[in-house]
């Protein structure tokens, strides 16, 4: 049976009060015999003084020094009554032979002859202790002498009766105190313990709601006690715990965040396959949510692959994937820290956007290649013809002559788009802004490209509302911006149309819109119509010579969002193309500069 | 040790000890031993000198009361064993054991003192048939026994306490409770004490003119006190002269001045028993001397010891032993051993002897009949 502390802790207190009872009692016992025996032997050595100088003072006074002896052995029943008497004790004397002569009680009969012979041999007086009827007396024997005559042997019989009350009373009394004393040591056991086991109670509930992940509560306790000392090195135990958890609460936030932060997947795996981490982009690029293991990624079994060949004791491992549309690259590699086992990472990056820029690089290249290549081949044959022919002839060097300029300027012209788009790529790009009238900037434009749209008769109408506030531009690139789209709609406009310009001013904006009625686009090459080197039609506008190199409304896009405005395109293949233009006003500005 | 031993050894001690009971296991029983010498040679003994009784004598019957200066005689008061009872003071004659009738009346004289010249003796006569006011006197007798004078004035009782003083002069208590202080002439002074004391017992010291006495405020106090007072007769054309009193004791059993007058020994009541205690007159300065049942005291002739009385715990209630201390290195030795002690101790003047009576039933017929032995012993130190 498995007995609980508390029960314990009362048992061993039982067993302590008895034990202390039982000694107590043992020592009292001891205590009162050894104390009683040894009054009781100075008063019977008073009692032999004085029976000595009652005997002397009667001697003394009535007999000779001679007649000591034979007064006393004469007086000597007379004497043991008179010192009976006197000292209220059972007396008796020997003679020198150790024959008892005088007793002052018939009744008593004892045996003293070893006593006696040990008394002649040491002459010094001899007691006894001995028990008869179970009252304890003390026998004590000395030798009588008067004026150093031995006159025989003196002994006393002392009741111990009274000490043997005295125990019998100290017993019961001790008894009853003990039975009173063992109650309350029942009551109060009972009571404190309680009382004493309640911090272990306390300590055993505070540590169950630890368990369970409270690190919040305290143990109240305000003695400075052991218990106390305990109890606040448990609170600080407690909340030094409470602490590594919230700092490692904190940490692992701040690690999710740097987790999710990043633009890639990423994925931690253990020895056994389970996820130790992951973030966002797994569900994105892989459509599983919350991974707890690898082996959750159903369908994608590269992944697992990986995993092995990690395993394996592949020490990085980088595979590229197609996986839902995306380019993924995934580099996998151990994770090993001495004291732990070795743990997987997976990266999981996007490469899709940049296979895409790839792509458009080189289409670039080669487009730049292209757009080069063929006014220079034009340049250089025209140049080649000239020098190994020796032309004279007026016409044909004119119109070698022609060609070679007009080569030389797309040359140039297409030179400065590059530049320009180069140059507007970079956010340090320098916009001059100052206050400036759309609307003269507009006619300024219009008239410009007037003999541009009269070679294929174009009529361009421009309209404008009364009143039109300035904005806070810069004039050249805003210029550069509507001669742009005026360029492309006069080109994709056939001849004798009409391009109609108007610019307006709606909530706070000025809006510009250029639309034409030529051939339009349609709605997928409006996805990419501001996109650099991208041409709708590159047969068509290469044809008559005027094709450019894709860059014209990529400029556009550029200029407008470095003026804060926006841009839009409407168009349909066969009805012609609107572009309009949003510009704050500065009005605006000013108050949205406020 | 294994855990499960201690425990069977604690169990095995607590057995023993429980079994043990009331057996005393540090005094074997039914075994003989010799009492130890620590116990037999007391300290006392150890220490001090060796006392030695030289003798003891029965000088006669009768209680003493008194001793000549020359140390030849002893005052001694007895009744008559069979009606008419008288009272007698009787003159015990040292040097032959004579007795010799001294006052023999129908009154009761007691408290016998010789005067200073031990021309005569100072004793209270008390008339119990008298009816009248006066019946307790002071009276003086010549020693030859021609004159008789009564020194307590006319209508005055006197209590049973009194002492010499200097210049022939007797020193007694009215009823009053006023101390008078009268020679043979007739000439007195009376005083008074502030708090009216009860008085039980006078000393007086000559070289001082100082009076030590036992006194109480109130005669229903179980103790005295000791207290001092110098015989002045502070007011001119008083009748009585007011004393200034001085206490130097409390609950005092006894005391004794020594007759060189330099230090006064006394009993006082300490816890459960009582002290000896010794001043030293010239600068009150105090000694305990030893703690006992002490009931009286007195210096011996050479003021070297004191003489004691002891009660003795068992036997016979009232039985007193006399011992002798030595003051100096608080020692005491046994001289009797415990009888009923019926008068005070009289120490010679000129030797190591002294004089007492002792109640004895001489008779087994007659329990209540009592006889005052007188006895002489003679000690010696070696």
């Amino acid at each position: 049976m498995q007995i609980t502390y508390r029960g314990r802790m009362i048992i061993y207190n039982i067993a302590i009060f008895l034990s202390i009872f039982v000694f107590i009692l043992f020592c009292l016992i001891q205590g009162t015999l050894f104390q009683t025996i040894n009054t009781t032997k100075k008063q019977l050595i008073q009692m032999d003084q004085d029976a000595s100088l009652f005997i002397g003072q009667e001697l003394k006074s009535t007999v000779t020094s001679e007649e000591y002896k034979e007064s006393f052995m004469n007086n000597a029943k007379q004497f043991c009554q008179s010192i009976a008497t006197m000292e209220d004790c059972h007396t008796f004397f020997y003679n020198e032979e150790g024959n008892i002569i005088a007793n002052s009680s018939s009744d008593s009969q004892f045996d003293l002859n070893e006593e006696i012979s040990l008394l002649k041999e040491k002459k010094i007086p001899v007691i006894l202790y001995q028990k008869k009827n179970n009252v304890p007396f003390i026998y004590y024997v000395s030798i009588l002498s008067i004026d150093n005559q031995q006159l025989g042997y003196l002994g006393f019989q002392y009741s111990l009766q009274s000490m043997n009350n005295l125990l019998k009373n100290i017993l019961v009394f001790y008894s009853i105190g003990c039975v009173i004393g063992f109650s309350i040591l029942i009551v109060i056991t009972l009571s404190f313990s309680d009382h004493f086991i309640k911090p272990v109670k306390d300590l055993t509930h505070i540590s169950q709601e630890i368990n369970k992940g409270n690190y919040d509560v305290r143990i109240h306790y305000r003695r400075k006690d052991e218990i106390g000392d305990l109890t606040s090195v448990f609170n600080l135990m407690t909340q030094n715990i409470n602490n590594v958890i919230v700092q490692l609460n904190l940490e692992r936030n701040r690690l999710a965040s740097v987790l999710a932060s990043l633009d890639d997947g990423l994925l931690a795996i253990d020895q056994t396959g389970n996820i130790i981490t992951s973030n966002s982009y797994i569900k994105t690029y892989f459509n599983v949510n919350n991974p707890k293991s690898i082996y959750d990624f159903q369908y994608q079994s590269f992944l697992r692959d990986i995993y092995d060949n990690l395993k394996n004791g592949k020490n990085h491992i980088s595979e590229e994937i197609d996986c839902n549309g995306r380019n993924l690259l995934i580099i996998g590699s151990p994770i090993r820290e001495t004291g732990f086992e070795e743990n997987y990472l997976m990266i999981i990056r996007n490469i899709t956007a940049t296979k895409q820029f790839q792509n458009e690089q080189k289409k670039f290249i080669s487009s730049v290649s292209h757009e080069l290549r063929t006014p220079l081949t034009t340049i250089i044959g025209y140049t080649d013809m000239l020098t190994r022919r020796q032309v004279t002839e007026g016409e044909i060097l004119s119109k070698s002559l022609t060609t070679i300029n007009r080569e030389g300027h797309r040359l140039l012209r297409l030179v400065d788009d590059l530049l320009n788009s180069n140059r507007l790529d970079k956010t340090e790009f320098d916009v001059k802004r100052t206050n400036l009238d759309i609307h003269a900037l507009l006619i300024d434009v219009i008239d410009q490209m007037q003999i541009k749209a009269q070679q294929k008769e174009i009529e361009i109408n421009y309209k404008s509302d009364e009143t039109m506030p300035e904005i806070l531009g810069d004039y050249d690139r805003l210029q550069q911006l509507f001669i742009n789209i005026l360029h492309n709609a006069i080109k994709y406009s056939d001849i004798g149309d009409i391009i109609d310009v108007i610019s307006t001013f709606e909530k706070d904006q000025i809006v510009i819109s250029v639309r034409d009625y030529g051939i339009g686009i349609s709605e997928i090459e409006q996805e990419h119509i501001f996109d650099a080197f991208y041409r709708v039609d590159e047969d068509r506008s290469r044809s008559n010579g005027e094709g450019g190199a894709g860059l014209g409304l990529f400029l556009v896009k550029q200029i407008v969002d470095k003026h804060n405005g926006s841009i839009s395109i409407d168009s349909q293949i066969g009805e012609g193309t609107n572009i309009t233009v949003y510009l704050p006003s500065l009005k605006v500005e000013a108050t949205g500069e406020k | 040790m294994p855990k499960k031993m201690i425990v069977f050894c604690i169990l095995l001690i607590f057995f023993s000890v429980f079994s043990g009971g009331c057996q005393s296991i540090l005094i074997s029983q039914n075994e003989p031993i010799t009492v130890q010498s620590s116990f037999f040679d007391p300290d006392d003994v150890q220490n001090g000198e060796q006392l030695s009784i030289d003798s003891i004598s029965k000088l006669g019957h009768g209680i003493v009361q008194d001793i000549s200066t020359q140390n030849n005689a002893l005052l001694i008061t007895d009744t008559t064993k069979a009606p008419p009872i008288t009272y007698n003071v009787n003159l015990l004659n040292l040097s032959d054991n004579a007795l010799s009738s001294f006052v023999n009346s129908d009154k009761q004289q007691n408290n016998a003192i010789f005067d200073s010249d031990n021309n005569g003796v100072f004793y209270i006569e008390k008339n119990a048939s008298d009816s009248t006011a006066t019946n307790s006197q002071l009276v003086w007798t010549s020693i030859d026994r021609t004159v008789t004078k009564t020194i307590s004035n006319p209508n005055e009782n006197v209590q049973n306490t009194l002492c010499l003083a200097n210049n022939q002069t007797v020193l007694y208590l009215n009823i009053d409770n006023e101390i008078i202080q009268k020679d043979l002439s007739g000439h007195q002074k009376k005083y008074q004490t502030q708090n009216h004391y009860f008085i039980d017992k006078m000393r007086y010291q000559s070289g001082s003119n100082t009076l030590y006495f036992l006194g109480k405020k109130d005669v229903d106090d179980e103790f005295d006190n000791l207290y001092s007072a110098t015989l002045e007769t502070n007011e001119q054309g008083q009748d009585t002269n007011m004393l200034k009193t001085k206490q130097i004791a409390q609950d005092v059993i006894d005391f004794d001045i020594n007759d060189k007058n330099t230090q006064i020994a006394y009993i006082e009541k300490f816890n459960d028993s009582h002290q000896i205690v010794s001043v030293n007159l010239s600068n009150m300065q105090k000694r305990n001397i030893k703690k006992d049942n002490y009931n009286s005291i007195i210096y011996t002739q050479d003021n070297s010891h004191l003489i004691v009385t002891k009660s003795d715990n068992s036997g016979e209630q009232d039985q007193q032993s006399i011992w002798i201390i030595n003051q100096d290195k608080k020692t005491q030795q046994q001289l009797t051993s415990p009888m009923l002690i019926s008068s005070p101790i009289i120490p010679s003047k000129d030797k190591n002897s002294l004089y007492f009576s002792v109640q004895k039933n001489n008779s087994t017929s007659s329990p209540n009949l009592y006889d005052q032995i007188i006895y002489q012993i003679t000690y010696s130190f070696k």
